[in-house]
């Protein structure tokens, strides 16, 4: 196991197009790193160069204290899980999982030992003898899984390797890839554009954006203080609910007048020097509430009326839907309120976020 | 009812004439084999059930030219070029397909470029060439300039172009160089396209006769068409029709055998050559 370090990465694609931009990630040993972003964002071609199928244009990439920009993918001492399992359709799934090692010279002792301890731990021993075309996405899945341990690599790479499995599924490889990390101590680098996997597994996000790195954090952090509107929106689901407005005095005023939040002491020093000025406003689901009664600091919630254009019941919670100008909202109630279409949320005024309008840095 | 009776009768009419379009495609075939084993004087009648069965039409044959050895040839440059062209073939589909150099589309234009070229402008270029090396007279004439070809080229970029990068990617990371890839990854898995790309090549190869009679002049060296049609067009048949049928019943028949064997390849690989012509 190792860390791997990437010094101002960059990646220029022949038509010019420059994926990822000036990258810098140190992923620590042991560590569960996940990078997520919006498609195109870079995310594969960062993990690719990492895993030395695509040439890196610009800077500098460690694998433990060794430079690797110039080795092949075998020479990186690295394992990939591929979103389409990759698995070669002509092998059983003992030759599969052997093949790496075969190509290694390993004794054939030790390729059998190692491929039924890997089978054991991931659940393959009945398959060993099946080819991949006539085992099921999860299996599959698996199996791609189980090449990858038995190389004993130290790195793994994985580019969204749950995105094709149903959702009962990817929950239970969620667990067990969550688990795989803790009993083999791996390094690990993920891919996944679903926040899900993301908050669940990973030590820390990367969240990218046009090739960018806009946050490095751990989930919680990230969740509570995203460093721009883009974070703040990719993270959290369902999204967080945005407005533009003003500052003034004391006053957050949404535009067109639609909102009016007296803020707290804590917002009014941060943003002195608002006064006046154009700014966005955040907030989330789960910050808005349909019933505040029991509430302990009812005092700090604003209300506001409105006409709900969608009602999600999703059993343990609701979602309900409304516009806010010319945003469309959402806030995430407790299950057991009674929505009536024309009705009041509230708005914890201790929960805002808020955005410099032309940067959309967090303030 | 009464159209009914017109449909029946013209149904009628419709198979009578593909039945007797496919017997006047077949007929030549079944005269040529029973011909073959018939008499010398049963032959002008074009009957195709003999007075009686005789192998000696292919006696006189196997004792005027060494057919045997032309077989043996013909198997050997066949068999040659066709592995050529199925190795060099998928190397330069595999290198126009996944590989990135400079230059790599316009390589691949050049290629496409080629294949309209007809065979008869190079033909007069490639044997002053084989003069110049040597080697006329010997398998190198009749094997190399055959070990490459575009068409093969062109169908293994296009085949290897349908197979996910995501496998090859997966075969890098488990230590595979390119050749290996292509050998031990993309080859098991293309079965069909080496089956008919094969099938194909070896075709041409064996039914080639023009480039043999070039520069092949020793008998011994020869393939069973150009000893064939040396034989059968050159007078040395002394106008024995039998022999002569005979000729073509050997010549026709390993092509019959490969066509048993591998049936479902050839009416694919046909379908496919419809690229070509
Ligand atoms: N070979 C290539 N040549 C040119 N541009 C490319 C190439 N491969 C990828 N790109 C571009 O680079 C950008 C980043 O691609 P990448 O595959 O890394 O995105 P991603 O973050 O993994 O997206 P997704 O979530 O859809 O997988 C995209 O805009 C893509 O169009
Ligand atoms: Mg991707």
């Amino acid at each position: 196991m190792a860390e791997v370090k990437l010094e101002k990465i960059s990646k220029v694609y022949e038509d010019g197009f420059k994926a990822v931009d000036n990258v810098n990630l140190i992923v620590e040993d042991k560590e569960f790193v996940v990078l997520v972003g919006p498609s195109g964002c870079g995310k594969s071609t960062t993990l690719r160069m990492i895993a030395g199928l695509e040439d890196i244009s610009a800077g500098k990439l460690y694998i433990g204290d060794t430079l690797v920009n110039d080795f092949p993918p075998q020479q990186r001492d690295i394992a990939m899980v591929f979103q389409n399992y990759a698995l070669y359709p002509h092998m059983t799934v003992h030759q599969n999982m052997a093949f790496g090692l075969k190509l290694r010279k390993m004794p054939k002792d030790e390729i059998n030992a190692r491929v039924m301890k890997a089978a054991r731990i991931i659940g393959l021993d009945d398959l060993m003898k099946k080819k991949p075309g006539t085992l099921s996405g999860g299996q599959r899945q698996r199996v791609a899984l189980g090449r990858a341990i038995v190389r004993n690599p130290k790195v793994f790479l994985f580019d969204e390797p749950l995105s094709n499995l149903d959702a009962k599924l990817r929950v239970s490889m969620r667990l067990e890839i969550a688990k795989l990390h803790k009993d083999l101590e791996a390094t690990i680098i993920y891919v996944t554009h679903d926040q899900t996997e993301a908050m669940t597994m990973a030590d820390r996000i990367v969240v990218m954006k046009d090739g960018l790195i806009q946050q490095i954090d751990s989930p919680i952090s990230m969740y509570n203080n995203p460093v721009n509107k883009f974070v703040a929106g990719f993270i959290g689901s369902p999204q967080m609910n945005f407005l533009d407005g003003k500052i003034e005095g004391s006053d957050f005023i949404g535009e067109n007048n639609v909102l009016k939040i007296p803020l707290p002491s804590e917002y009014q020093n941060q943003l002195v020097d608002y006064n006046g000025k154009n700014i966005i406003m955040g907030i989330r689901p789960k910050d808005i509430k349909h019933v505040i009664e029991g509430e302990s600091d009812i005092g700090s919630f604003v209300a506001f009326n409105t006409s709900f254009k969608g009602v999600e019941p999703m059993g343990n919670e609701t979602f309900l839907y409304f516009s806010m100008g010319d945003n469309e909202w959402v806030a995430r109630v407790n299950p057991d309120s009674v929505v009536v279409e024309n009705d009041t949320v509230y708005l914890n005024s201790h929960k805002l976020h808020f955005f410099d309008h032309e940067t959309e840095i967090s303030l | 009812m009464k159209n009914n009776g017109i449909n029946i009768a013209l149904k009628s009419i419709f198979y009578l004439l593909l039945v007797m379009a496919a017997l006047m495609f077949i007929y030549p075939f079944v005269w040529m084999l029973s011909a073959s084993l018939a008499p010398e004087h049963e032959l002008a009648t074009l009957t195709v059930i003999p007075s009686e069965i005789t192998l000696k039409n292919y006696q006189v044959l196997l004792d005027k030219i060494p057919i045997g050895r032309a077989l043996f040839n013909s198997v050997i440059v066949a068999s040659s070029v066709t592995l050529g062209v199925l190795v060099f073939g998928s190397m330069i589909g595999y290198a126009l397909s996944r590989l990135e150099f400079k230059g790599r589309d316009t390589i691949f234009y050049i290629i496409l470029f080629t294949m309209t070229l007809p065979f008869q402008i190079t033909l007069i270029p490639n044997y002053i060439l084989m003069v110049k090396f040597g080697w006329v007279d010997t398998y190198a004439a009749l094997i190399i300039p055959y070990m490459i070809n575009a068409f093969a080229i062109i169908m293994f970029r296009q085949h290897f172009k349908s197979i996910p990068q995501d496998l090859i990617d997966a075969a890098k990371i488990d230590g595979c160089g390119e050749l290996r890839i292509i050998f031990q990854i993309l080859w098991p898995n293309s079965i069909p396209a080496l089956v008919t790309i094969g099938i194909i090549t070896f075709m041409a190869s064996w039914n080639e006769v023009l480039w043999p009679l070039i520069v092949i002049r020793d008998e011994q060296l020869m393939t069973m068409p150009q000893l064939v049609t040396l034989f059968a067009v050159g007078g040395r048949a002394e106008s024995q029709l039998g022999v002569k049928l005979a000729s073509a019943v050997l010549l026709a028949l390993p092509i019959l055998v490969a066509y048993m064997f591998f049936q479902k390849y050839f009416i694919q690989s046909m379908a496919s050559s419809g690229l070509k012509e």
